[in-house]
């Protein structure tokens, strides 16, 4: 075996040669270590080998490991198929638009993304992916109809069509039909979200609409449509990574990061909101931030697996 | 690579005691040794979908808790502005591989060993491990020479009969 020939180059104290007979009777694949297993064995390989206790520091960080399924909703299985050739189908897309080497039935193209990721549509619209989310749509027709489907957090360029024809994407949580425009949508967090940088684009739910254009966004809560102002620098931050805060109020700070991260914050009665708070971040991770910010505020930070909280956030450094 | 939780558990019990004996080449607090470790499973799990290991994962593991361990005492060196350590630093270089399958090897012996009754385990362990004569686990435990003998016959059985060989 290779093994015991680097071995040899690398043991050399006479401890250590005694490892060499035992891995040269040592096959991973066999149980060739019975050979050894004889009363002229020597054991004293074990001398300095301890036992630590697994199942003690398994308890300790037990709650840490958790399945990760929550958020990414599963595709059906025929659109996972499809999703299996997402670069090959993209390349070719930008080459070909209409190649009919791919979907040849239906045209149906479906794509879900486990990183971030930017896709062109043939009607020179982008859309740039956050890392689980899914879009769906039919080749052949796309151009025609202009319709996708959609879930996940995406950043939309939507280029304005010669025909004078609507972008629409349509999700669990709303219809979106866009007006030509730039914006942001979110239905990975529990609060659904459209948010318009630039244009102007019409959110459908049930038998509610509301239009809204540049700096305004609308959630979904409770099955209403509610519209208000962005004011915010750090729309759109997860495309960058970078969030930045210029003597914002506590307030705006948790509602940027709970955007940021997909992730409720818990605020705790002790908390004052309106304290200012300057700083900046390039890829930091959310407990990083939270951290800072009970650091510089005497407050104190919680990010375990499944709750996030901050509590005794003051004015007073 | 795709985990599910239960396979994590199997990695984590599999790798833990030999990857804590392979950092306590590095450092020597227990609880140090702990932490380093749990750090590199809890990383292993939280980045399991980006990473792309399948069988190695256990040369990932071992080359992490040496990364680390070697961040650590960097770190403390700098700190303590000790020059000289008692391991010189260019033992870091070699590749962890080997390592690895030996200290994987004396997890199987010892986990074998482990499950022998207490008392077998003792005497094994004192005469094979540590190289005591039989006279010498005699006179210790105050018992006959003939009940060291009986026991450590008892061991090989015991340990052949694990590895599903008779003799």
């Amino acid at each position: 075996m290779s093994i015991v020939k680097s071995l040899r180059n690398i043991l050399s104290s006479p401890e250590e040669k005694k490892a060499n007979m035992w891995m040269e009777e040592y096959n991973e694949n066999s149980t060739a270590l019975t050979t050894m297993l004889t009363e002229e064995a020597d054991f004293s390989i074990l001398k300095d080998y301890q036992d630590f206790d697994a199942s003690a520091a398994w308890n300790k960080i037990d709650h840490l490991i958790e399945d990760d399924q929550t958020k990414v909703r599963q595709l059906p299985i025929l659109m996972k198929i499809a999703a299996a050739g997402v670069v090959l189908l993209i390349a070719l897309f930008a080459i070909k638009p209409y190649s009919s080497g791919i979907n040849t039935d239906t045209g149906l193209m479906a794509l879900s993304y486990d990183a971030k990721n930017e896709l062109s549509l043939p009607d020179g619209s982008s859309i740039f992916f956050d890392k689980g989310s899914t879009v769906e749509y039919n080749q052949l027709q796309f151009t025609d109809e202009r319709q996708i489907a959609f879930e996940g957090r995406a950043y939309f360029d939507i280029a304005k069509s010669d025909q004078g024809k609507n972008f629409i994407i349509s999700s669990d949580d709303f219809d979106v039909e866009i007006l030509g425009t730039e914006f942001e949508i979110n239905t990975l967090s529990d609060v659904p979200q459209v948010i318009v940088t630039e244009g102007k684009v019409k959110v459908s739910k049930g038998g509610q609409s509301v239009i809204i254009t540049a700096n305004e966004s609308v959630t979904i809560e409770k099955g209403k449509i509610i519209k208000s102002d962005v004011n915010s620098k750090n729309v759109a931050s997860w495309m960058s990574g970078e969030l930045r805060f210029d003597d914002d109020s506590m307030s705006a700070v948790i509602k940027d990061l709970s955007q940021h991260y997909n992730v409720v914050i818990d605020v705790d009665a002790n908390c004052d909101l309106s304290c200012p708070y300057t700083s900046s971040y390039k890829d930091a991770s959310l407990e990083t931030i939270l951290e800072e910010i009970a650091i510089s505020t005497g407050g104190s930070a919680v990010v375990t697996a499944n709750k996030v909280s901050l509590s005794n956030v003051s004015c007073s450094k | 690579m795709k985990l599910s939780k239960a396979q994590f558990k199997a990695i984590f019990e599999t790798y833990y005691n030999p990857l804590c004996n392979f950092c306590s080449k590095y450092l020597q607090d227990r609880g140090d040794i702990e932490d380093v470790v749990q750090e590199v499973l809890v990383k292993l799990w939280q980045n399991h979908h980006k990473i792309e290991l399948q069988k190695d994962v256990k040369y990932y593991l071992f080359t992490s808790v040496k990364n680390k361990s070697i961040e650590i005492i960097r770190s403390r060196k700098r700190k303590q502005e000790i020059l000289d350590t008692i391991t010189p630093e260019k033992n870091f270089q070699e590749p962890v591989g080997d390592e690895a399958d030996l200290i994987i090897l004396k997890e199987k012996l010892q986990s074998s060993i482990r499950q022998l009754p207490p008392k077998c385990q003792e005497i094994f362990v004192m005469n094979k491990v540590n190289g005591l004569t039989y006279n010498e686990i005699s006179a210790e435990l105050k018992i006959s020479v003939k009940t060291v003998d009986n026991q450590m016959r008892r061991a090989f059985k015991l340990l052949r009969e694990k590895f599903g060989i008779t003799k």
